[in-house]
Formats: C-alpha cells, sequence, structure tokens
C-alpha cells in the first residue's frame, strides 16, 4: 500500500463520498463489481456466555447449572478476503463480544473461530496480519501520539519512523502529533486509534465502531479511507457500527445480531435489487384520478394522502404508472421514490 | 514466547518516554543525599551506638573476647527470661552475638583493627556502617519503585485500557507478562546497581571507608574474610533478590485482583513497611523464618543492621526468597495466561 495513494487530505471534498456524479457512477460500478477471494474469518457454532466467577468454577468442575448470560449463541459465519462485512445490533446484541473473541482478547465458550486457516486459540501470530480497534483506542496518556504509535508498531516489529509520519498524516493527526494523547478530544482519539490499527499494513482490519466521534467530514474520509483499503489493497475489514447509512454506504454485506444470535446476513446489492418492492410518492394536479386508475393496476398498493398518491410496487411497476397517468393527460409534478434502506431491513428483522 | 523481545524492548522504551526513568533517578539523588546529611550529622552530633559497649579502637585481648562473649551470654540470659520478640532487644542480643563470634574469631586469628575493617553487622556508628546505613534505605525506595512499577504496568493499564491495545498485537500473554517483569527489574537493578557504586565512592571518599580487606559476620555464629569484592557481590546479590522478589510479589497481586492498581499498590506497602512488624509481634520463630518480609526490614537500616537479620542467615534467606518468588511468578503465568481482557 503507497502511501501517497492513500493521501486523501489532497483531495477535495467535492471527492468525498456521493457528493459528485462522477464519483456515483464509479462507486456503483465498483460496488457492482465486487468479486472476493478467499475466506478468510471462518466463525462456527460460536458461543460466548458471562458467568460470576463463582458459578464459573461451579459450571467447570462440579457441572452444575448455573445463571449465565448468553452473550453469543450459536454464531456462525464467514467473511471473504477484500470485502467489508459490517455488524449490526443493539446495544447488548454481542456485536463487540463477537470482536473481542475474533481478536482474542476473551475466549470462546463453545465453537471455534478460524483466521486465515488457522484456529485462533492455538497461535497468536494470526494478530501480525490484524488491525483492530476494540471500543475505545486507549492510549498512554503522558506519550504523545507519535511515541503511542512507535510503541505499538515496535510490538509488531520495526516500522520506519517515515511510515508513522505518513500514518499521522493519513488521518489528519500531523498537527497533533507531538501533544500528549490525554490533550487529544474524542474525535482524534479514534483517528489515532485507527492509525494504530492501519499502520502495519494488515491484511484483516477489525474495527469496533471506528467512526464514533467524528465530524461529519472525518467519518467521510474515513469511510473513503476503509473503501479504498478494501477495494484498491483487498484489505479484509470487519467493521460495527449503530450508523445504518453508513454501514449501508460501505459493507458488502452485513449480518444483523439480534440478543447474541444472528438473525440474518444480507448483501447489501440485494437491497436495491430492482426485484424489492419500492414506495414513491407521486405529486400530480389531478390526486383523485390519480388514485383511481393506479388503484385498477394489479400488484401495486396505493394510498392517497394530502393531495399525495403513494404506492408500493417493483421498480418496473413505476414507469407503467408514469406512462399510464399521462395518457390520461394527468400532469405528474414528480415521483420520489423512498428506496429500501438497511435501516427498513433492520428494524423488521430486529423486531 | 511470541513477541517477547518486541514487547520488552517497547516496555524500556515506555519507560524512559513516560519519563519513569528520570523520575526515579532524581528521586534517588534526593534521598540520597538527605540520607548521607543524616548520617553524617548522627556521626557528628549521636557520637556512637555501640550496643557492644567496646572500643573498637583497642586491640583485641583475651580480656576483650572475654568480655563481649560474657555480654553475650548475659543478654542471652535476660532475653530468654523475658520471653521477648521486641525489635530492639532482638536486635541487640544478635549484635552482642555477632560482635562476640568477630572477636573471638579475629583474636584466635591474629588480625587486629589496625590492619582490617569491619564491614558487617556491628551495630555502631562509623564511618564503615555508612555504607549499610544509606544502602539499607536505598533498597526501600528501589524495592517500592520495582513493585508499584509493575503494578502499573500490569494493573494500571488493565484498569486504563491499554493493556487491551498491547494484546491487540502479535505478542502472547506469556510473552508480554515475562517482558513487563523483567523490563521493570532491570531497570530497578540497574538504578540500584548504579546507587550502590556511587555509595561506594562516597563512602570510600568522604567517610574513609578502608577498602583492603573486610571481615563480615554472615549471621551471628559464622565469621568470614572477604575480599571488597566478594562483600559487593554479596550486597549486591541480597539486595537484587529482594527487589526481584518484589517484583514478583507486585506481579503476582496485579494478576489476581482484577480491580485496578490501587489494592495492590496498598497490600505491597503493608507487606514491605508493617510485614516484618506484624511477624515478630507474632513471636513465633517459623513465621520469620517461613514470612515473606523476613528480608526486607527498612528499620534495619537505621539500627545499622546489615543486610542480613538477627535469625536469618543469607544462605538461608536466599532458598527461602526462591520459594516465595517461584510460587509467586507461577500464580502469575497461570491467571495472566487465563485472563479475560473487557476493557
Amino acid at each position: 500500500m503507497k502511501n501517497e495513494e492513500l493521501n486523501l487530505e489532497k483531495q477535495t471534498n467535492e471527492n468525498f463520498g456521493a457528493s459528485s456524479l462522477d464519483e456515483a457512477i464509479k462507486d456503483d460500478a465498483k460496488k457492482a463489481d465486487c468479486s472476493f477471494g478467499a475466506t478468510i474469518v471462518e466463525v462456527n457454532n460460536l458461543s460466548k456466555y458471562y458467568v460470576s466467577p463463582i458459578d464459573k468454577i461451579k459450571r467447570d468442575y462440579f457441572k452444575k447449572e448455573v445463571k449465565q448470560v448468553k452473550a453469543l449463541d450459536d454464531v456462525s459465519l464467514e467473511v471473504k478476503e477484500g470485502e467489508i462485512f459490517g455488524l449490526l445490533g443493539a446495544n447488548g446484541s454481542g456485536k463487540t463480544t463477537l470482536i473481542k473473541l475474533l481478536c482474542g482478547l476473551i475466549l470462546k465458550d463453545k465453537g471455534e473461530i478460524k483466521i486465515f486457516g488457522n484456529n485462533i486459540e492455538k497461535d497468536r501470530t494470526y494478530l501480525k496480519d490484524v488491525g483492530a480497534i476494540v471500543e475505545a483506542p486507549t492510549m498512554f496518556k503522558n506519550l504523545t501520539g507519535r511515541e503511542n504509535l512507535r510503541y505499538f508498531a515496535s510490538l509488531s516489529g520495526k516500522l520506519p519512523e517515515q511510515r508513522i509520519d505518513d500514518i499521522l498524516n493519513l488521518v489528519g493527526l500531523s498537527d497533533r502529533a507531538d501533544t500528549k494523547f490525554a490533550t487529544y478530544s474524542l474525535g482524534m482519539q479514534q483517528r489515532l486509534g485507527i492509525a494504530q490499527a492501519i499502520m502495519a499494513n494488515p491484511k484483516l482490519l477489525i474495527l469496533d465502531e471506528p467512526i464514533n466521534g467524528l465530524d461529519p467530514e472525518g467519518i467521510a474520509q474515513m469511510r473513503a479511507l476503509f473503501q479504498k483499503l478494501s477495494k484498491t489493497y483487498g484489505t479484509t475489514i470487519i467493521i460495527s457500527s449503530h450508523i445504518l447509512s453508513e454501514m449501508q454506504e460501505l459493507c458488502d454485506r452485513v449480518a444483523i445480531l439480534v440478543s447474541g444470535k444472528i438473525v440474518a446476513i444480507k448483501d447489501l446489492n440485494e437491497i436495491v435489487s430492482t426485484t424489492q418492492k419500492e414506495i414513491a410518492k407521486i405529486m400530480c394536479d389531478k390526486p383523485q384520478e390519480a388514485f383511481d386508475i393506479i388503484s385498477k393496476l394489479e400488484d401495486v398498493e396505493v394510498k392517497l394522502v394530502n393531495d399525495a398518491v403513494y404506492v408500493r410496487c417493483i421498480n418496473e411497476k413505476i414507469a407503467l404508472i408514469n406512462k399510464s397517468l399521462i395518457k390520461k393527460d394527468i400532469n405528474v409534478y414528480s415521483v420520489t421514490i423512498k428506496k429500501r434502506t438497511l435501516e427498513d431491513i433492520y428494524k423488521e428483522l430486529a423486531k | 514466547m511470541i513477541g517477547f523481545s518486541n514487547m520488552f524492548k517497547a516496555e524500556i522504551y515506555k519507560l524512559a518516554k513516560l519519563k519513569t526513568l528520570l523520575k526515579i533517578l532524581i528521586a534517588i539523588v534526593i534521598v540520597f543525599v538527605v540520607s548521607t546529611l543524616l548520617y553524617s550529622a548522627l556521626v557528628n552530633l549521636v557520637g556512637g551506638l555501640d550496643m557492644a559497649s567496646v572500643n573498637p579502637e583497642e586491640e583485641i585481648t583475651p580480656e576483650t573476647v572475654e568480655k563481649a562473649e560474657l555480654a553475650s551470654r548475659e543478654y542471652e540470659k535476660i532475653f530468654e527470661a523475658e520471653n521477648t520478640s521486641v525489635k530492639m532487644a532482638d536486635t541487640q542480643r544478635y549484635t552482642l552475638k555477632s560482635i562476640a563470634t568477630l572477636y573471638r574469631y579475629m583474636y584466635d586469628n591474629g588480625m587486629t583493627f589496625d590492619s582490617y575493617s569491619v564491614f558487617g553487622s556491628i551495630s555502631s556508628l562509623s564511618a564503615n556502617s555508612y555504607i549499610i546505613f544509606i544502602m539499607g534505605i536505598m533498597s526501600t525506595v528501589m524495592l517500592v519503585f520495582a513493585s508499584v512499577s509493575i503494578i502499573k504496568s500490569i494493573a494500571g493499564e488493565r484498569a486504563n485500557g491499554t493493556l487491551k491495545m498491547q494484546l491487540l498485537r502479535p505478542v502472547s500473554k506469556e510473552a508480554m507478562l515475562v517482558a513487563k517483569f523483567t523490563a521493570v527489574y532491570v531497570v530497578s537493578l540497574g538504578i540500584y546497581i548504579f546507587t550502590f557504586l556511587l555509595t561506594c565512592i562516597v563512602g570510600i571518599c568522604a567517610f574513609n571507608v578502608d577498602a583492603k580487606q573486610i571481615i563480615a559476620v554472615i549471621d551471628a555464629t559464622h565469621v568470614a574474610v572477604m575480599s571488597p569484592a566478594a562483600m559487593i557481590i554479596i550486597y549486591l546479590v541480597y539486595y537484587a533478590t529482594i527487589i526481584f522478589a518484589y517484583t514478583a510479589l507486585g506481579t503476582c497481586l496485579s494478576c489476581l485482583l482484577k480491580k485496578g492498581e490501587a489494592l495492590p499498590i496498598v497490600i505491597t506497602m503493608i507487606i514491605a513497611f508493617l510485614g516484618d512488624g506484624i511477624e515478630r509481634m507474632l513471636g513465633y520463630a517459623f513465621i520469620g523464618y517461613a514470612g515473606f518480609t523476613i528480608n526486607t526490614s527498612w528499620l534495619n537500616a537505621l539500627t545499622l543492621q546489615g543486610p542480613v537479620l538477627s535469625y536469618m542467615g543469607l544462605y538461608s534467606m536466599i532458598p527461602i526468597a526462591c520459594v516465595w518468588v517461584f510460587g509467586m511468578l507461577a500464580i502469575s503465568w497461570f491467571t495472566f495466561r487465563k485472563a479475560e481482557i473487557h476493557s
């Protein structure tokens, strides 16, 4: 990964996200064109329970039934090389527990985790190709940002000083690199956490709510960075967040967790598929007439609310509706399509 | 152990960058200067605390030896009759016995005080006691530094979340534990050796410690003639063992107690400063022999006991310390390996 290619600070704000038409077209083409490699992360029947220390002894040594909190219950998933895989769920659904298990911070009760083909319980060397942020990134308060990065870099082996400078530049902390971590705002701490995760060129990034505390510009910068890492350099990313709109922009697939179980794994391209029904709001000069005409069409739900006609149908029917109204000399002012979003799916599944 | 050398270098870097080394060196210099001034004041103002009431400038005659042995026997009778384990009485008993043993040895071997310096556990305030006095205080400072540093490095970092960040690196838990322990111990020992050499230099230059040959009372009944180098090595081994033991204690408490750094620090300080007194109050010899604090009485420096405590010889101290250290490190190893890091 060449540092100059990732230097987002040289790009103008117009290039972030989909605010320019060309970028939006490019993004869509990239998403449609994606193909992923081998399985990098494999989780099979993973369970994790939290018990008190005394109950743990009773359970493990005396085989007694004890009260335990199911943080994860029989979770299975696979993540392919190069994809951005999202974890969605409410507070306490098990996202952070799963991330901690992937990073080896806590021990599983049942199941298996393989990363790069190896069982992680037996060998921690997989972490040399992994960068991670778990919950809030906490570092040494009395060391500067640069010194913190040097410390963590040295745990992975030697990194050139130039690399640290480039990474600080990349996350927008060059100006504050030599001030103490204790003086950083939440957003700056998060940026430094992201810096320590990516500085060793990891093949797998595991990010637990990495955009917490970032301003809108920072969120856009990080989104662009993660997309570039994934699409250009093939870095696999597992990311959890509460911000569904960001996840929809960023992820290729998402797993939705509810009470420690995975209730669905969705490919985000499917969400905008033309076979899915969409809701459209039609404004015209004769709403009642329009309502009457549309009501006669098959496979279309319609409602008239305050001179606006709402329809629910597949994408292809919208064109038919428009044609029908124009034939009857009804002037259509606007057709606004409310696309089905990740939020809609999440709400359906998380009930 | 995966990542040991990386972790070790990183810990040394951290100690340097946190200015930990600088702060402890400043503290050491301040304590050293204050202790030296205190010692000088005591030498000049207080005179001697010679409990043997024998003038060390006299020649050693059969009468001198008889006098010392009589004083020791008489005091032993008083001590046993009153069944006391009060520290000062026990110290005096040991001192008298040591002096009697020393004088007997010197007389039997034709030694005089002109030719040899006494560098051992005779409780007299003299230039030769300077090193004992200063190093007793310095070793207390170093054991506090070592134990607090390792507690902050494990329990403190677990509480503030940086341990979690370290475990996201390709370093095994075993390597992390050993590297943290080693880094703290190496730094503590390095500072201690620096302090020891400084003390010897100041002692020789300012207080005329005769470095030709040294007689040491190893315990109350054994005397040896050693070269200064051998004596220095014994003292270094002794204090290095104490610092090692307290680093192990701090490690063990940090691994067992998972609620932050305050409780392990408090327990360590209680053991370091009060443990010896508690053991003596309990009054049973086996507690003294087996207890952990037996080697770390900071009061010994102020009463000018040598590093060997009254009823414990150097050669029995080290095995007991080894048993304690082995036990504490084993507990640390097994608990840290299985620990879950939630924050």
